[in-house]
């Protein structure tokens, strides 16, 4: 029992923390709360049960690049469309937020009418064979899929914005964008390759959720969406290393209040740890101080 | 001549935007002496909507907080008098007081957090809120009724008439709708409004001139709130039939493009957003190919709106409209000198 509820909350945690760095590595450049990603978690998976059931039938892995490569394009496309323009006027974060709102909007709708309301099955890895380990519990092989291909990324990650150019370019930015602007780097280029970076990083949270559940509907994206913006909060938001720890940590409690006590607890438990949260650490567990000058 | 005077008198006196508002309230309370039932229907939620964009104009327009969860005080007003009915049998009168009292109480609870921070954990905690209690509408079952939704809620009672036809119901809402502009825009321009407003310019400097933000801001919340959930009551009775998928993120996001589309602060383009939001989607019903899409209209609205008020491409354009607007008139002007 213990170790299948570790195992739950892992495979589910590592579902949180990719979607979270997206809303962390857009609010360490803009302070902006990128509501869009909820929305891309859930148009990236519609796209692969679309594409998997008529483009590229039966090819689970052509359809993930597939899929990637869109869901890259369309936070690109997101930046350059409702982000962009209202980011360089400079009259605050609230409006690009409330445009990403917009974006979210019409992409959730979009996904509706094209999808129905129905649930439909998903096309999921090794479907029905599970490992069984020695006291008899069973995890099933799209489980130990999801965590390993997620701890890969986090690696890819890591040295990404630690070793390429477009890396360091991303590090720079969250640090001083003005000064990069002097620098004479291509600072739109660059955030919106970081859009880019986050929406397909909820892409892969999407499809890898959606193959752990084995089905896809449209209240896919708001769930996870406000869970994962609250993991990325709990750990401090702006910071990767935090919103990754924030997302295991929500899902392992998430799974060992719905095993141990019961499911309709397990719902209030990640907003009650964050609005906790927020009462004693606002800036979250890695946040440091911040001082506001008048 | 006489008349005229006395015409313009009265437009200075109300000011513009007032006498906008009274002539639109006229023209919306003759509007179900021409249409059917079901235009009527739109109608109501539309006036309905003008309250709960009010209030959350209030909010934002005037408190400089934007709320990203309004519709949890919606949410708490509309369950507020459909339980008071549920399991006590009471009507719309005698549960009027009780969805003022804990509409407030949603407010002040959410405004006490709320007052001691900034920036975005306005919009966590906002979110967040508005989560939990749909949450709480969802799963506390022995009162709300969980996800079954409550069922056949009856028409608004006053004092022992019963509103029972369409037209009857909608001019109530309308007059809600007057009461609450009425309200709001007192309250603007009372003392406490203009405090607010100084605090939403710059909130240290309204600090340093001796404005409490705390209480004002856990005032305004608590005022807001109350709007909102008289809007939700009204809903609850209107459509007979609330459950918790009503009170989603996604009705506080149309309420943000709402008060959007009219202007922050401006209380009668709040009317005219609401007015224009609501009948767009129901028109759109009838375009074959955007059936299903309809609903996108809110996030385009949003969107567009957006990058006209605050994009570089929208100054742009505006500042090259204005040129054009400004060439013709002087065009005319010339040709006028020279006859």
């Amino acid at each position: 029992m213990f170790i299948q509820l570790l195992m739950n909350g892992i495979a589910l945690g590592s579902v949180y923390a990719l979607t979270a760095i997206g809303y962390s590595l857009i609010y360490s450049i803009l302070q902006l709360i990128n509501m869009s990603n909820a929305a891309v978690f859930l148009t990236s998976s519609v796209v692969f049960y679309l594409l998997y059931n008529s483009v590229s039938k039966g090819m689970i892995f052509v359809t993930f690049i597939l899929t990637l490569a869109f869901a890259g394009c369309l936070g690109y496309i997101i930046e350059l469309v409702a982000i962009r323009p209202i980011r360089e006027k400079g009259d605050g974060n609230t409006y690009a937020l409330i445009s990403s709102i917009g974006v979210k909007t019409i992409l959730e709708k979009v996904c509706q009418g094209a999808f129905g309301s129905e649930i439909h099955p998903f096309p999921t890895l090794l479907a029905g064979k599970n490992i069984v380990l020695w006291d008899g519990t069973k995890i099933e092989w799209i489980q130990i899929i999801i965590i390993v291909a997620s701890l890969l990324i986090l690696t890819v990650m890591t040295w990404y914005t630690q070793n390429t150019r477009t890396g360091r370019g991303l590090r720079s930015l969250s640090q001083n964008l003005n000064a990069c602007h002097l620098m004479g780097m291509p600072v739109n280029r660059l955030i919106g390759i970081s859009f880019a970076v986050g929406s397909m990083l909820a892409a892969v949270s999407g499809v890898a959720y959606c193959m752990y559940l084995k089905s896809i509907s449209i209240s896919v994206g708001a769930a996870i969406g406000n869970k994962a913006f609250a993991a990325t909060v709990l750990g401090g938001i702006g910071i990767l290393k935090g919103s990754v720890v924030g997302g295991f940590i929500l899902a392992i409690i998430e799974c060992f209040v719905s095993g141990y006590g019961n499911s309709t607890a397990s719902q209030f438990i990640s907003f009650g740890i964050l609005i906790v949260m927020l009462f004693i650490k606002p800036t979250g567990l890695f946040g440091k101080k911040e001082q506001r000058k008048v | 001549m006489k008349n005229e005077n006395k015409f313009t008198e009265i437009v200075k006196r109300l000011g513009v935007r007032h006498l906008i508002f009274f002539v639109t309230m006229i023209v919306l309370a003759i509007v179900p002496l021409f249409v059917n039932s079901y235009v009527l229907k739109i109608f109501q939620s539309a006036a309905i909507n003008m309250i709960f964009g009010m209030s959350l104009n209030l909010l934002m327009g005037i408190g400089g907080t934007v709320s990203f969860g309004h519709a949890a005080f919606y949410g708490v007003g509309a369950y507020t008098t459909a339980c008071m009915w549920y399991h006590f049998g009471w009507n719309f009168t005698s549960a009027f007081p009780l969805v003022i009292l804990f509409s407030a109480i949603a407010g002040l609870l959410l405004a006490i957090p709320m007052s001691r921070v900034t920036g975005r954990y306005v919009t966590i905690i906002t979110l967040s809120y508005a989560e939990i209690l749909n949450l709480i509408m969802r799963n506390w079952t022995k009162v709300t009724n969980g996800v079954m939704g409550i069922l056949n809620i009856p028409n608004i009672k006053l004092f022992g008439f019963e509103l029972a036809y369409k037209d009857e119901q909608y001019w109530f809402i309308l007059v809600l709708v007057v009461v609450s502009y009425v309200m709001i825009n007192w309250l603007v321009n009372s003392k406490l409004g203009r405090n607010l407003q100084a605090m939403r310019d710059d909130s240290i400097a309204a600090e340093a001139m001796g404005i409490p933000l705390f209480s004002h801001k856990v005032i305004i919340f608590t005022i807001s709130a109350i709007f909102a959930g008289i809007a939700g009551a009204l809903y609850a009775h209107i459509y007979g039939y609330i459950d918790y998928t009503v009170f989603t993120s996604n009705l506080s996001f149309n309420c943000i493009s709402v008060v959007v589309v009219g202007g922050l602060g401006n209380f009668v383009g709040t009317i005219f957003g609401a007015l224009f939001l609501t009948i767009l989607p129901e028109m759109l019903r009838n375009v074959e190919f955007l059936f299903n899409y309809r609903m996108i209209v809110y996030g385009v609205i949003l969107v567009l709106v957006m990058w006209w008020n605050h994009s570089i491409p929208g100054a742009k354009i505006k500042a090259k409209l204005r040129s054009i607007f400004n060439k013709l008139i002087h065009r005319n002007v010339e040709s006028v000198e020279e006859v």
